[in-house]
């Protein structure tokens, strides 16, 4: 599992990022480790050991168009977990399983870091995410996220 | 004018982190102000300005159950002329079928009568003063009595009264599992749940009504965990309430944050808030803070 988060202005606080690593850590059952890559804006956490079956990418959606763009022959993961606005991958993302927060006319609403006592920003899936008592990342991604089917169109 | 509730915090109070100041939750329906249990004297002080900026002359409660954190401020209302009327539950009315339920024939009507009186002392001083919560439709505009039903009242408190059983139910005390329920209607669909020290089972077949239900016997740990699974279960996100102004008379709502059943939860606690808790359906919709980049 990678959860990368991208941030185009300030970079987040070592007490949010360590925040979420502690999300990760309970979502996953998986310790998380985290690098950050300051040039690129973006700070990713991967499971340890490493399983590479999810990706999430969480940040604004222009910044992460751009990402899977120029980086999608090197994604290994099949599943991709879209924490962002709407996107128009349908073209670009073909033989990848995509999955997408509940959008709000389009928008990815996010909450403030002291509503559920996270310490950092969540959407309402990631809430139902950490909440989910499924066996596995992917069934509990499935269980809280919307899956794109091959035209783009959520099922 | 809007409906609102205020939870009172005990934080400006002398030592209030020692000293149990108890529960007190002043409800504004827009005209006229009632209490959900009123449990110090300092509590009472507090409702008494309310009033006066309310002007309004005297104060209903309604009293949750008989223990001295949810009543101790009733005296004082009294006592300065304040009180108006006090809405729980009275046993007396139930005497033959709790005595049907015991099913002990050393007991009579009258002993039973003495019984209830003594363990139920603090209500038996209110006489003269006291409504029965049980038969209104609405006790105000906008506040509604929704538990605990009488079945469940007349099972757990002859458990109580009888003398061959214990004196709990599902780890608490009788009066606490019996307390009195209302829901509190804010207007704009938004409906709040009071629910004293009452016992989960006592109400959850009706939580995921609420869009805000206050966690029982000041954040219990035992009871908080099992009405989040519940809630889980039903895939609801609501506001809970915590009046936890127990100083350091028991555990509260600590043992709570300290096992992390906090997070992933909308909590409003008047310990950790360090103030009052102040609500109107607005301020319990929840809000996003901002989007995840542009609208395509």
């Amino acid at each position: 599992m990678r959860y990368i988060l991208f941030y185009n202005s300030a970079k987040p606080s070592m007490e949010t990022i360590i925040n979420i690593q502690k999300y990760l850590l309970k979502v996953t059952g998986l310790y998380i480790v985290f690098k950050m890559f300051e040039e690129l804006k973006y700070i990713e956490f991967k499971s340890y050991p490493f399983t590479s079956n999810v990706l999430f990418l969480k940040g604004e959606n222009i910044t992460i168009f751009k990402y899977i763009k120029n980086m999608l022959n090197k994604i290994k993961e099949n599943n991709i977990v879209l924490i962002t606005c709407y996107i128009p991958l349908n073209y670009i993302v073909t033989k990848k399983n995509l999955y997408q927060c509940r959008l709000n006319l389009n928008k990815a609403e996010l909450y403030d870091n002291e509503e559920f006592g996270f310490g950092f920003e969540v959407t309402e899936a990631e809430l139902k995410l950490y909440k989910s008592k499924q066996s596995t990342l992917l069934k509990k991604v499935e269980e809280s996220f919307e899956r794109k089917n091959k035209n783009g169109k959520f099922n | 004018m809007k409906a609102k509730i205020n939870m009172l915090s005990s934080n400006k109070y002398e030592d209030s982190e020692k000293i149990n100041y108890g529960d007190c939750t002043i409800i504004d329906n827009g005209q006229e102000i009632i209490l959900y249990d009123c449990g110090s004297l300092e509590h009472a002080k507090v409702v008494c300005e309310n009033l006066k900026n309310k002007n309004q002359r005297k104060v209903s409660v309604i009293l949750s159950h008989n223990d001295k954190d949810h009543f101790e401020g009733i005296n004082y209302l009294k006592d300065n002329g304040k009180l108006d009327r006090v809405y729980t539950i009275l046993l007396l009315k139930h005497l033959d079928d709790i005595l049907e339920e015991i099913d002990d024939n050393r007991k009579n009507r009258e002993s039973l009568k003495i019984q209830i009186k003594k363990y139920y002392d603090n209500i038996a001083s209110l006489e003269g003063y006291l409504e029965d919560v049980m038969i209104l439709d609405d006790i105000i505009e906008g506040v509604k009595f929704v538990g605990p039903k009488k079945d469940f009242l007349v099972n757990v408190t002859a458990k109580h009264l009888d003398s061959r059983k214990s004196d709990n139910y599902d780890s608490t005390t009788i009066y606490n599992a019996t307390s009195v329920q209302v829901v509190v209607d804010l207007g704009n669909d938004c409906k709040v749940l009071l629910v004293g020290d009452a016992v989960t089972e006592a109400f959850d077949e009706k939580m995921k009504d609420y869009d805000v239900i206050q966690l029982p016997h000041h954040g219990n740990v035992k009871q908080a965990s099992t009405i989040f699974e519940k809630m889980d279960e039903y895939d609801k996100n609501p506001l809970y309430l915590i009046s936890d102004n127990t100083g350091t008379d028991n555990g509260g709502s600590d043992n709570l944050y300290e096992e992390e059943l906090n997070i992933g939860r909308r909590i409003k606690n008047t310990k950790k808030m360090k103030s009052d808790i102040v609500l109107n359906s607005e301020d319990i919709k929840l809000k996003s803070t901002k989007n995840l980049g542009y609208w395509l």
